[in-house]
């Protein structure tokens, strides 16, 4: 039985461990003579910096690298997002350290039930992560042969602290996505029959693509889940699209009841193995894929569908993990997407919980735990180390990716079709009738203001977020981990009002409540009053704290979310009430949702069945409140209400 | 004569070119400009030869997009001079994204 001294003991060593990486961080990056970085301090732009360029004319043949490790001095094999030099033997070793000083954060009180689910997307992140608990939790010889003296000492802590006592792998298939791909081609005009034709063989690409990638992710997940030497290591797959699923409903509290229709495989060593092929998830629904595509459709733009497929995903895996005993999830986000999800959340309105969605640890809800212990380490170091850790990874095309695949395919096969190229397969008849999501999606596209041309790079706010984190870090080294750290500073406000949450994303609504007479000040969300303007109307104000003139208006459009938007911030009031989520939807998500519904274009777009019922839930707490709340007002009319 | 390297594409790359994951290509020796073959001349090659339609996807400018790694010979390409590396027969080239999606 471990004591609560050596529990502290644990933490104390952990803490010393840490604050020595830290000392040997800022020893490593001090290391460096000068001479790589401009006399600016500006990181030389263009890779060659004169002394190494003048090294690679020296002696050619990649044999002589111009810098030293900074470890061990031998010549270095990569240079670290942080501009450490390492040979490739001290990298892995570092980066083995690393990984498991990151794990090892995850502090969980002991006691039953903590179990650990990690989010696998099937990327090198949250494969390593996977790869990492397998040898903390399991202490698998062969992957920690690299320095004995640090692999006994993790596995020593590992023993003794026993942070998790058992994990699993959940990983969700949204090769669903593969039918939005083509978005909005064929809604436009098209040049003729050979467009149709080059589009129907891109459809079949985009299918066969995503299916045969998913299959590789399944094979490298259970490659990964093999390794362990647990008698149990379950790999469980759901789809996206099964948040639709029956199953998914909500009970009274905020625990989803009944399992989604997925697969579990546990893996267990004197049973014959299960081929990839046997994980493939419960076989697809194609009612709840009509309705999952559908719903897409029905969002207008492309950021607003990555963010609802982000948060509904979020919601399923926090589902599964609830519905199976997993009271931790970890992710695999590292610094780079932390940097990119500070600025990316902030654009779609979520900057109010931005400091959970980018902390270590988001304990919010007690009964799931997630956890980030990747956060500070930079994606290229665990790319680079998860190839050379021969940790297998595939990653599935986002919306996004998919669609620019997909305008690449279609302009290959219409040159092909052009040029009569007999080799094209026969592309089977068109499917009659046109699913109801299709005709969704080219209605969408048809309606959209904003129609990005087929010939641009389809972009979304976290793509776009992503190319400038990117492109900064090129040229300044210290983007990512500054905007990384940043978020660590952020201070998470626990919600006042615990009863208060979205029915989306179950994020805090810190939109004051309509009848407040005391509005939040501190926070980072635009703040909307349901009172009269007191400051300008539309369009004034200084963005952060613009109230809107809209929503003095009468009837039942007591707040209009604001707009960040460069659109008019009247416009869900304004146009067709059939066409518009309804205002009650709107004041039971927090802003960053009420964002996405805000572009939901189509009359009847359905929510997940979990959504539903969870606005049933909060619409009539929400009537009881604002009964009580008439008698709570002192000092404010409330002459806009009916 | 030609000069015969390994292309190699994971983390998503290889879906802009045909899925294929590591394909020999035969690189003209000399270049009709007389040039060595330097990364910054074999991204041009790529370019040109396979990945007509939309080269923005894969490269930025007269380099590589942010966000896709290169490695020569499993080496840091940071290491050995970047775009200015000259290719050697048998050298393998590999590009992994570690863009969001591929
Ligand atoms: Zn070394
Ligand atoms: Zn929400």
């Amino acid at each position: 039985m471990c004591s609560v001294d050596e529990d502290e003991q644990i933490r104390a060593q952990q803490r010393l461990d840490q604050a020595h990486e830290a000392a040997l961080a800022m020893a490593d990056a001090a290391e460096p003579p000068p001479s790589t970085h401009g006399s600016d301090g500006q990181p030389r732009p263009n890779g060659a910096s004169v002394s190494l360029a003048g090294a690679a004319a020296a002696g050619r043949g990649g044999a002589s690298p111009a810098r030293a490790c900074v470890r061990c001095g031998q010549p270095s094999g990569v240079k670290t997002a942080s501009q450490t030099f390492y040979c490739r033997s001290c990298f892995d070793i570092v980066m083995s350290k690393n990984t498991r000083l990151g794990v090892g954060q995850l502090q969980a009180p002991k006691g039953a039930g903590n179990k650990v689910l990690i989010a696998c997307s099937g990327g090198p992140s949250s494969s390593l992560l996977a790869h990492t608990f397998i040898g903390l939790l399991h202490i698998d010889q062969a992957t920690l042969s690299d320095d004995p003296k640090a692999a006994a000492a993790s596995i020593e802590r590992a023993r003794s602290s026993k942070i998790f006592t058992t994990a699993g792998l959940v990983h969700i298939d949204e090769s669903v996505l593969a039918h939005a791909f083509s978005l909005d081609a064929g809604s436009g005009k098209l040049s003729g029959d050979a467009e149709r034709i080059a589009i129907a063989h891109a459809e079949r690409e985009a299918l066969s693509a995503a299916e045969s990638t998913e299959a590789t992710i399944r094979a490298n997940l259970l490659t990964l889940a093999k390794r362990s030497d647990s008698p149990e290591w379950p790999l469980i797959t759901a789809r996206i699209e099964d948040v639709f699923g029956s199953g998914l409903v909500s009970g009274g509290g905020s625990v989803l009841l009944r399992v989604p229709p997925v697969n579990e495989v546990v893996l267990a060593r004197e049973t014959t193995e299960p081929s990839p092929a046997e994980l493939i998830p419960s076989a697809a629904s194609s009612s709840n894929r009509d309705k999952f595509l559908t719903m897409l459709a029905g969002v207008g733009s492309l950021s607003a569908r990555e963010d609802l497929v982000r948060v509904l995903r979020l919601r399923l895996i926090v589902h599964i993990a609830k519905s199976r005993g997993y009271r931790y999830v970890a992710f695999g986000d590292s610094a780079d997407r932390i940097a990119q999800n500070m600025i990316s959340f902030v654009a779609q309105g979520r900057g109010a919980s931005l400091a959970y969605d980018t902390s270590l640890l988001d304990a919010r809800d007690p009964d799931a735990i997630l956890g980030r212990p990747f956060r500070a380490l930079a994606l290229k170091d665990l790319a680079l180390y998860a190839r050379w850790s021969d940790v297998p990874s595939e990653e599935a095309p986002t919306l996004a990716s998919g669609i620019n695949l997909f305008r690449l395919w279609k302009s290959r096969y219409l040159l092909r079709v052009q040029q009569n190229d007999t080799t094209l397969p026969a592309i089977p008849d068109s499917v009659t009738p046109v699913p109801a999501w299709k005709l969704a999606f080219q209605q969408t596209a048809a309606a959209s203001q904003s129609n990005q041309s087929s010939q641009q790079i389809a972009a979304s706010i976290s793509t776009l977020t992503e190319a400038f984190v990117n492109a900064l870090q090129r040229d300044f080294t210290g983007t990512v981990s500054t905007v990384q750290r940043t978020s660590t500073k952020l201070v998470a406000v626990p919600p006042k009002d615990e009863e208060r949450s979205c029915v989306i994303c179950h994020g805090p609504i810190v939109r004051p409540v309509v009848f407040s007479s005391k509005p939040a000040p501190t926070l980072l969300t635009a703040t909307a009053s349901s009172e009269k303007p007191k400051e300008g109307g539309c369009g004034s104000g200084s963005g952060s704290n613009n109230s809107c003139a809209c929503s003095t208006e009468p009837a039942a459009s007591p707040i209009v979310p604001p707009s960040s938007s460069t659109s008019s911030c009247c416009s869900s009031s304004k146009s067709n009430a059939n066409t518009v989520p309804t205002q009650a939807v709107l004041d039971a998500t927090c802003y960053g949702c009420s964002v996405i519904l805000r572009d939901v274009t189509s009359a009847g777009t359905l929510l997940p069945p979990m959504v539903a019922q969870e606005f049933a839930r909060a619409t009539s707490r929400e009537h009881m409140r604002a009964e009580i709340s008439e008698y709570l007002l002192s000092d404010d009319d409330d002459d806009g209400d009916d | 004569m030609s000069l015969e390297v390994t292309l190699e594409f994971s983390g998503g790359a290889e879906l802009l070119f045909d899925k294929i994951k590591s394909r020999v290509v035969a690189l003209p020796v000399p270049r009709p400009d007389g040039a060595k073959w330097t990364i910054r001349a074999f991204l041009v090659w790529i370019r040109d030869n396979l990945l007509k339609e939309r080269p923005e996807l894969f490269l930025q400018g007269d380099t590589i997009r942010p966000g896709i790694l290169v490695l020569v010979n499993d080496q840091d390409w940071e290491l050995i001079g970047e775009l200015d590396y000259e290719l050697e027969a048998k050298d393998t080239i590999l590009f992994i994204s570690t863009l969001h999606g591929g």
